[in-house]
């Protein structure tokens, strides 16, 4: 039938169906009540035409009874009432002949039969009429014979009659006969429409429900690929109208969920991403803390060195010193020699006042290095803040994908689909705060790290101060020295190789000082490294920052889709 | 539109449409034929016939005729109806002659078989069928005219005879109820000619009436004629076209009255030459029989020419007939009531004298 009609819905295929049922039922009845008219129209044209049929019939034949019995007392009696009474029941039996000849619905065969009566009853009457005259003209004997003769021929007259009335009987059964045959079809026909809508309402139960169960399966197909998480199954084909919207709104839902996990799979992508930058940038800062670290120990061992060559200085100016006692008692040659040693040690003290300038512009530079580890760990606080807020939205994922898979839950086996995917997004939820995490303690172990590299560096300020201490306590020395050689050159100026030998031992002093300039030299070198160290960890925390936030947009773009997600489910 | 002239005309065309169909078209045709009033029916529908195919039959067809003999019986005139219908061949019916047996007989053409009577006269084919038709006018006509004739001629006590079967009783009732005088007899004749008629003579010498009025046909007319004669009565005697048939029986029927539908002395050409050729095929003048016979098989040939060689054409054919499309007959114009019966035909008044009728009353009514 389907393929005859093509309907686009249920509705349409079931309310066109079952009109054509009602439509056949009613023409079904119309059928039949019109048939029970027409069978009461014709069996009362049937009984009416028997009825005049039997009553002319009778008429007939009582007509000719009483019509020759007439004629045969007027043979015998001549009374003029039996003549009248012979002409008016002939005239009558003439008319009902001819009324029954005339008569509609008559066989070729009655037609002969009532002509053959008309003969035979004309035959009778003209006897009796001759009859009837020998009698008039008083001719007994004659109109008696003549009377027989017409009397001998009434019983083929009336073998006629009942023939005839056989007949009728005959055509009413065959009439009862042809009503009961046109009752019996009339039945038929109306069974074999009856037979016709009730296989036709078979037929439309049947192809509906064929038509009902083929898209049912094609959804239930359909549904069971989204639960199990196939969003790229589509419901094909050719579907009743109710279907057609229900398939379209699950292929719609297949095609957002299906978006839904590429858009996250490309975050989670993006995440990954995000988070090996993050571990790279902790390794550069690891790097640099160690070269940080290094640069520590080379000035702390430059300290070390300086002291020793302090101390030999010491050592060095002691041997001056007990030298000196030795030529105090010498002479006042030596006063000169004091006099240009007093000189020499006033220059040398220029000399170490200027690498104390040196020492404390190393004293500054590692306190701005000191500062920018501070402003390092004020950045590492903020990565942490971010972090925190991208644990903040994972855990708020988490709960409205709880909260999804509870609607999903309640929808039943529509939202079974949808309980998977959120699932699914709470795990991705999940895997966000776990980066997150990470993110938090690798910035933790770099804030250690660089509070270790800058309680390092102010460990070295402390010895830079305590060389700046030493090196003031070598100008105070230097000083007394200068004292010394003026009270040797007031006191002793004899002992002229003795200053000489004085003087060596300064310039090897001096030697020893030099080294020390150099050796601060190095501290701002390895200053200079700690502040390169310092800067390329800035860089680094910048990338961090980057990473981080393309970690919060990629989070954005979840918590979009999450609540696209949940507005479906709505 | 007659299709031998346009096969003349159209010379040229050597297929014609005429040339199509060449099988012969059937009549029927059915009466007494052994009675002398039947010899007359049989001679005019021969001649009729055998004029029709000499002028090219009916529509280029030959005209052929299927007769049965009724011998004027009703049963047997059923029988034969009924042979007709049966027949799908036959498209038309001449006859039948006897108006018991026409009105047995129009029963079985109501089936659907048109049927031109001749002379069947009786008030009872009036209306019978929408299929029978008659060219002779309705002796419920007719007996008012004869009323009317016997009452002009100064006749007051009338007696009637009837032969007893349908065409008698019509006419006879017609002509008791329209006598404007008295009825002193009315009797039930045979139809038969050697039957017993000294009793109704004998009565009638007795009652003695003005004029004897006689509902029948030539033999048993011929056998009363014969007692009267034998008996010496000599009452006048009318008959009506049952008795044009009494021409052959000269000596019994001199002096009779007939009212005839036809008379050979009507002097319209067409008349004429009907009579012309009627003597040069049998020897005898035609009368009111051979007359209306002639006139209906002329009738129905050209019916099936002009209508149709099918049923329903020729029954539609006949009863679209009017005043205008009338066929000229020679008993006169031609053409129906709804009834089937003729329209405005009367009865010319003649007397028998020296072996034919003479025209009694001036002509025409």
């Amino acid at each position: 039938m389907s393929g005859i009609v093509r309907l686009q819905s249920i509705r349409q295929r079931l309310v066109l169906s079952f009109g054509l049922l009602v439509a056949l039922f009613f023409a079904a009845g119309l059928a039949g009540r019109a048939s029970t008219a027409r069978m009461s129209e014709v069996i009362g044209e049937t009984l009416a035409s028997v009825q005049e049929d039997a009553q002319l019939a009778a008429r007939l034949s009582s007509a000719v009874t009483q019509e020759l019995s007439s004629a045969q007392r007027y043979v015998e009696t001549r009374d003029s009432v039996s003549q009248a009474n012979f002409r008016r029941m002939a005239r009558e039996a003439h008319n009902a002949q001819r009324a029954m000849n005339l008569h509609d619905g008559q066989s070729a065969r009655e037609v002969a039969l009532v002509a053959g009566i008309d003969a035979k009853l004309s035959d009778i009457e003209v006897r009796y009429a001759r009859a009837h005259r020998l009698a008039d003209l008083s001719r007994r004997a004659e109109a008696v014979a003549a009377g027989d003769a017409a009397r001998a021929s009434v019983s083929a007259l009336l073998e006629d009659v009942r023939q005839l009335g056989m007949l009728k009987a005959n055509a009413v059964t065959d009439a009862s006969l042809s009503l009961r045959e046109d009752v019996q079809q009339r039945g038929s026909w109306m069974l074999v429409i009856m037979v016709i809508a009730v296989l036709l309402g078979v037929l439309v139960v049947l192809s509906t429900i064929g038509w009902i169960t083929r898209p049912m399966q094609q959804l239930a197909q359909q549904a069971r690929a989204l639960s199990a998480g196939d969003f790229t199954a589509r419901v094909q084909g050719d579907l009743p109208g109710e279907f057609r919207e229900l398939a379209d709104v699950l292929n719609g839902a297949a095609a957002s969920l299906s978006r839904v996990v590429s858009v996250t799979t490309t975050t989670a992508d993006d995440v990954a991403h995000s988070a090996r930058d993050l571990a790279n940038v902790s390794e550069q800062i690891s790097a640099s803390a160690n070269q940080m670290a290094s640069s520590m120990t080379e000035i702390s061992t430059g300290a070390e060195s300086q002291v020793r060559q302090l101390r030999a200085i010491d050592e060095a100016l002691h041997a001056i010193r007990s030298n000196a006692d030795e030529v105090r008692d010498g002479a006042g040659e030596l006063t000169t020699l004091a006099g240009e040693i007093e000189h020499s040690a006033q220059s040398k003290r220029g000399e170490i006042a200027r690498s104390l300038g040196i020492l404390t512009t190393v004293r500054e530079t590692v306190r701005e290095a000191a500062a920018q580890v501070d402003a390092l760990n004020e950045t590492a606080a903020d990565i942490n803040k971010l972090v925190a807020t991208v644990g903040r939205i994972a855990e708020q994922t988490d709960l409205l994908a709880l909260n999804a898979a509870i609607e999903a839950a309640r929808a039943g086996d529509a939202g079974r689909g949808f309980g998977v995917v959120a699932d699914e997004v709470r795990k991705l939820a999940e895997q966000a705060q776990a980066a997150a995490d990470d993110v938090v303690r690798l910035t933790r172990v770099v804030t250690s790290r660089v509070s270790a590299t800058t309680r390092a560096m102010e460990a070295g300020v402390a010895q830079v101060d305590e060389i700046e201490g030493v090196s003031r306590n070598v100008d105070a020395a230097l000083d007394s020295i200068s004292e010394a050689a003026g009270r040797t050159r007031v006191a002793a100026g004899a002992a002229v190789e003795r200053a000489e030998l004085n003087a060596n031992i300064v310039g090897s002093a001096a030697r020893s000082v030099q080294s020390v300039a150099r050796t601060a030299e190095g501290y701002a070198a390895a200053a200079q490294q700690v502040s390169a160290s310092t800067q390329e960890q800035s860089a680094a925390c910048e990338q961090m920052s980057s990473a981080s936030t393309q970690l919060l947009h990629g989070s954005e773009q979840l918590r979009e889709l999450v609540g696209a997600l949940r507005a479906d489910a709505a | 539109m007659n299709c031998r002239k346009v096969t003349l005309v159209l010379a040229l065309l050597a297929t014609s449409a005429c040339g199509r169909d060449s099988r012969p078209v059937l009549i029927a045709a059915a009466g007494p034929w052994e009675e002398t009033y039947g010899i007359m029916n049989r001679r005019g529908i021969e001649l009729a016939l055998a004029e029709v195919n000499a002028q090219g039959g009916v529509g280029g067809r030959e005209l052929r005729m299927l007769m049965r003999d009724d011998k004027g019986d009703g049963m047997r005139a059923a029988n034969i109806a009924a042979e007709f219908v049966g027949n799908q061949d036959v498209v038309a019916v001449v006859g039948h002659v006897n108006s018991g047996a026409m009105v047995a007989a129009a029963r079985v053409y109501d089936q659907g078989l048109p049927a031109l009577s001749t002379t069947a006269s009786t008030p009872d084919l009036t209306g019978i069928s929408p299929w029978v038709f008659r060219v002779i006018s309705s002796d419920s006509v007719n007996g008012l005219d004869l009323a009317r004739y016997a009452r002009s001629l100064g006749y007051s006590r009338a007696a009637v005879l009837y032969e007893n079967n349908s065409y008698g009783r019509g006419l006879a009732d017609s002509f008791e109820r329209n006598f404007d005088g008295s009825i002193v007899v009315f009797d039930p004749i045979p139809e038969d000619g050697d039957s017993d008629m000294e009793p109704y003579i004998a009565y009638l010498r007795v009652r003695k009436p003005d004029v004897v009025f006689v509902a029948g046909t030539e033999p048993s007319g011929a056998a009363l004629l014969r007692e009267a004669r034998r008996q010496g009565l000599d009452t006048p005697m009318l008959g009506s076209d049952g008795w044009t048939g009494l021409v052959q029986s000269p000596a019994l029927a001199e002096g009779v009255l007939v009212g005839a539908p036809f008379t050979p002395a009507d002097p319209r050409p067409d008349v004429q030459r009907f009579v012309t050729a009627f003597k040069e095929r049998f020897g005898v003048a035609p009368d009111g029989n051979a007359a209306l016979a002639y006139d209906a098989t002329r009738v129905v040939a050209r019916a099936v020419a002009e209508g149709g060689a099918s049923r329903e054409k020729v029954r539609g054919w006949l009863a679209s007939r009017s005043q205008d499309t009338a066929f000229p007959g020679v008993t006169g114009p031609i053409y129906f009531e709804a009834s089937g019966d003729v329209v405005g035909k009367g009865f010319v008044m003649t007397q028998m004298r020296n072996g034919e009728l003479v025209v009694n009353n001036g002509g025409r009514r």
